[in-house]
């Protein structure tokens, strides 16, 4: 191979190189716009269920909110990145070998995650709540719950939201109709679908960052002192 | 409400829920697409300010957003002027611009700007933040009953 044949060949591994960047580009924003897709519903269904987790799930909307932000940022970004691809791969480069981009990009996957892990303790305490309430197995939990169950349940949700309650007042709430005699088992699976939801949501988004962002280029590093 | 309309218990109906999840995704796509194409070809911007400023529409967006989620009118206003105000920017790249990447990008944001202006003026979108605002106003009412009926309780206590 002659001189200007390797020159040749470097330039045309280069333009697949960039080609399979641009792929990787695609594939990380719609994982990310997946993400983001996942987080907006896990938006709506928090607010929702506000009155069934007895104002519990205010907190996880605004942990939604702040998750599926970062997941729409990073979907924007990956627009940014895929155009910027197609027209100027420079610029891409550029960016990559930034600090402060690094570091913004890991606080978005950051976010994402917390937005993950605030849906997986909500799925717990959620599931814990129900446990405490029926001497069922989680699995038979999750499969749902008798009318007894549900009706103690809801009472054990007007009680953590009103602390202090009398069973009188109670009773005179759920009889004017202001609070559920019982929550349905839809209601209940529904809400923790939700959390579901919201969890898959942040990892497909720290899997998008994974695949062309910026945790791809984390690396985990293990070093033995040696003794001489 | 029609059939097709009734929502689950925890969510808005799925119709109007999915209009809103398509008009946002459309949003994305288009203001994510047709900034950085502004941008290069208006003012040349280098990529940190390229990511700058779309990270900050981005968060002002998401704010927006989350606003109709909560039933705000003045909101989805916001995001439909904001999707024309956008197109308008947009159209006349369409003469300055060369090469076919470009048009391509460019009428991807078009068709997904236009197509969210659409929808957030057509019925359904409108029908969302209505019923977001009504669930929001029966909450907060619901809560007002709920306080007051504490407070007459607390009251009848000290009494005895």
């Amino acid at each position: 191979m002659n001189q200007k044949e390797f020159a040749g060949h470097i330039k045309g591994s280069q333009g697949k190189i960039r080609e399979s960047k641009l792929v990787g580009e695609l594939a990380g924003t719609v994982l990310s716009c997946g993400a983001a897709f996942l987080g907006w519903v896990a938006v709506f269904g928090s607010s929702a269920a506000i009155p069934l987790t007895g104002g519990t799930s205010a907190a996880v909307t605004y942990l939604a909110v702040a998750a599926s932000t970062a997941s729409s940022a990073q979907c924007f970004n990956g627009f940014v990145r895929t155009t910027l691809e197609a027209v100027s791969p420079q610029s891409n480069d550029s960016l990559d070998s930034q600090e402060w981009y690094q570091d913004i990009t890991t606080a978005l996957d950051i976010i994402s995650l917390a937005g993950a892990a605030a849906a997986g303790a909500a799925t717990l305490k959620t599931v814990k709540l129900l446990m405490a309430n029926s001497s069922k197995s989680t699995s038979a939990i999750l499969k749902g719950l008798s009318r007894a169950e549900k009706k103690r349940l809801t009472q054990d949700i007007i009680r953590s939201n009103h602390p202090g309650i009398s069973n009188k007042l109670l009773k005179n709430l759920v009889k004017s109709g202001r609070y559920p005699k019982r929550y349905s088992g839809i209601k209940i699976t529904q809400s923790l679908k939700l959390q579901l939801k919201d969890a898959i949501g942040a990892s497909m988004s720290f899997g998008g960052s994974a695949l062309s962002g910026n945790v791809n280029s984390l690396a985990v590093g293990i070093y033995e002192e040696l003794s001489q | 409400m029609k059939e097709e309309e009734k929502g689950s218990l925890l969510f808005p109906p799925w119709k109007l829920m999915g209009r809103f999840l398509l008009v946002i995704m459309l949003l994305m796509m288009g203001s994510g697409l047709s900034v950085t194409v502004m941008l290069l070809e208006y003012f040349d911007s280098s990529p940190e300010w390229l990511v700058g400023i779309t990270f900050s529409i981005s968060i002002i967006f998401c704010l927006v957003n989350f606003r109709v989620t909560q039933g705000s009118f003045l909101c989805a206003k916001i995001l439909k002027y904001y999707s024309l105000c956008l197109t308008i920017l947009c159209v006349p790249l369409l003469f300055i611009i060369e090469g076919e990447v470009y048009y391509i990008l460019l009428s991807l944001s078009l068709f997904a700007l236009i197509s969210s202006f659409c929808l957030i003026s057509g019925e359904t979108y409108q029908k969302l933040v209505q019923y977001q605002h009504d669930f929001f106003e029966d909450i907060k009412e619901a809560r007002e009953i709920v306080e007051k009926e504490m407070e007459r309780a607390h009251k009848n206590k000290r009494r005895r």
